[in-house]
């Protein structure tokens, strides 16, 4: 592992954000397995325990996680990792100590999107480990479990591809409230053209493929025609959001 | 003494706005070069230039007999360079901060970190947190992280700002010190002109981007004209007969004191020549011109 990809990790892992959100998506795993069990609440909220719970748990819990929750964390962070870093006239510190700008980018990525793999991979223990605390051994079914472990890694595809995007986007700007903006208008439209019936827009839009996975095909198993347009698309947009903020990260004047 | 740095026709712009025209230097090892000017002068984007951070339109850098354009990599591995503010992992100690960077560099000898913070001063802070520092000390620490790798030249953007009189003169003999003891050649921008005439072996000024003045710091203050304070008997006449010399210029004249510019003439010829013309001196001293007047006299006039 280069030096430069190291420091980032573990400049990555001191930042308190991520204990803190981690605390409180395990806190609200819990209360939502404990709370949402009982009948008063699956009246109130008009939700089917059959559905939600047991071994559904962790698929529900997912999708709260990259659905909009995991989003904004991830654009929290990567502005700290980038933007703030780039005021504080940090950014290009490894660049008077030997690193090349493509070098540091590539180590920027490649730091950033292992951590978004991980936070995928914790937020699946944390959902499991609370459905596990609720309903036992009942959440092992085979089938459930393979498919929830498949939906997980497509979340973790998914995830890579915003890191990298925001990453592009914090490069771009080289401001925290404009790429704050900018994913909050992503989200916005993201439910905007899963709702609507525009066929060529949905096929060329990469969030519309994990709604997909999630809504359309809930507590089901995706049909490997859609899997892989969707890897497809969603690998065309992380090659080109990396090149552009490898172009980007050329022409930068610090 | 090779030369380490050499500067050919700089030249950036910022959306049609001319940041550095025509920058030329060269600086032989050893050596302390005061880059001096405005605000908005063109000194950070020059700094930035030779250190690869801003890309320049036009001009020709080379570090240590290597061009930057062509060798970038091998270019700035000899130089070292602490720009803007000093900026740092604020929840990390100084000895934290410094390894951080050190594992960037290829077989640096251990200790190393800790050699460098002892030669800054900073080796009872080495375990504090930096932010805990005071503005002095981070300009110290970063003067260490620039000397990572021992590089052959080091760039300082400012590094006296925010110090007291006191951690001023302590930097600038660290600078000195390691000018001479490992033959390091500096370039450091300031606006403390006092300092830059003491410590600095040439001297680079620049006004709206151009360079004004270069060279080295004493010959630029030997060649500058003297000015010579004076009082003098029968002021009506004396100043009658000095405005009619050509060698000299009244600078200004508040009763019978007279503050002379010597253009032409040494302070010897300019002497006997008021005794030879009967004006009585009741005082006269002379003072050279400062860097800073030197400074306000070119750019106020450019």
């Amino acid at each position: 592992m280069e030096p430069l990809t190291r420091l980032y990790r573990k400049e990555i892992g001191r930042q308190k954000l991520i204990y803190i959100f981690f605390a409180c998506f395990f806190t609200a795993s819990f209360f939502y397995a404990f709370l949402i069990s009982t009948p008063q609440m699956e009246e109130m909220l008009n939700i089917n325990m059959g559905m939600v719970g047991r071994k559904n748990f962790p698929e529900f819990m997912m999708r709260f996680y990259v659905g909009t929750v995991g989003i904004l964390f991830h654009v929290f962070l990567l502005t700290l990792f980038i933007c703030e870093e780039d005021r504080n006239k940090m950014f290009y510190q490894p660049l008077l100590h030997g690193a090349s700008r493509s070098g540091m980018i590539r180590s920027k990525v490649s730091a950033a999107v292992l951590m978004s793999m991980i936070f995928v991979f914790l937020t699946a223990v944390i959902n499991y480990l609370t459905a596990f605390m609720r309903w036992g051994c009942e959440i092992f079914e085979w089938s459930a479990v393979i498919r929830t472990v498949i939906k997980y890694l497509l979340s973790g595809l998914y995830m890579a591809v915003i890191t990298l995007g925001i990453i592009a986007l914090c490069i771009y700007t080289r401001s925290t409230w404009k790429t704050i903006f900018f994913v909050v208008v992503y989200l916005l439209v993201d439910q905007f053209v899963y709702g609507v019936d525009i066929a060529f827009l949905q096929k060329i839009w990469v969030g519309y493929y994990l709604n997909r996975w999630t809504f359309t095909y809930e507590y089901q198993k995706v049909p490997p025609g859609e899997l892989l347009t969707g890897i497809f698309v969603m690998a065309l947009y992380g090659i080109a959001f990396f090149w552009l903020s490898l172009i980007r990260t050329q022409k930068i004047d610090f | 003494m090779g030369t380490i740095i050499s500067v050919e026709n700089l030249r950036k712009t910022y959306k049609n706005e001319i940041a550095v025209e025509n920058v030329c230097f060269a600086l032989s090892s050893g050596s302390i070069m005061g880059l001096l000017g405005t605000n908005g002068a063109g000194k950070t984007t020059t700094l930035k230039m030779i250190t690869n951070l801003c890309a320049k339109d036009k001009g020709e850098i080379v570090i240590d007999k290597v061009s930057l354009d062509r060798n970038p990599g091998l270019a700035l591995s000899k130089v070292g360079a602490a720009l803007d503010t000093p900026s740092f992992y604020q929840e990390l100690t100084a000895r934290e901060n410094i390894e951080c960077f050190a594992r960037l560099y290829e077989n640096m000898p251990d200790g190393q970190v800790m050699e460098l913070l002892d030669y800054v001063g900073l080796t009872g802070q080495a375990e504090k947190k930096v932010k805990k520092f005071s503005l002095g000390m981070k300009q110290r620490l970063a003067l260490a992280r620039a000397m990572l790798g021992q590089p052959k030249l080091i760039i300082l953007d400012e590094p006296a700002n925010g110090l007291d009189p006191q951690g001023q003169i302590n930097l600038y003999r660290l600078i000195c010190d390691m000018a001479k003891e490992r033959n390091t050649t500096f370039i450091v921008s300031s606006h403390q002109l006092h300092d830059m005439e003491k410590f600095c072996t040439d001297i680079l000024i620049l006004n709206k981007g151009k360079s004004i003045l270069q060279g080295k710091t004493e010959e630029i203050l030997s060649e500058t004209t003297n000015i010579v304070d004076c009082v003098l008997e029968e002021a009506g006449a004396a100043g009658d007969i000095l405005s009619r010399w050509q060698e000299i210029r009244v600078e200004s004249q508040r009763g019978s004191q007279f503050t002379i510019k010597l253009e032409n003439i040494c302070l010897d010829e300019f002497i006997k020549k008021l005794v030879a013309n009967r004006l009585h001196i009741r005082y006269l001293s002379m003072r050279k011109h400062s860097l800073q007047d030197l400074f306000l006299k070119l750019t106020e006039g450019a």
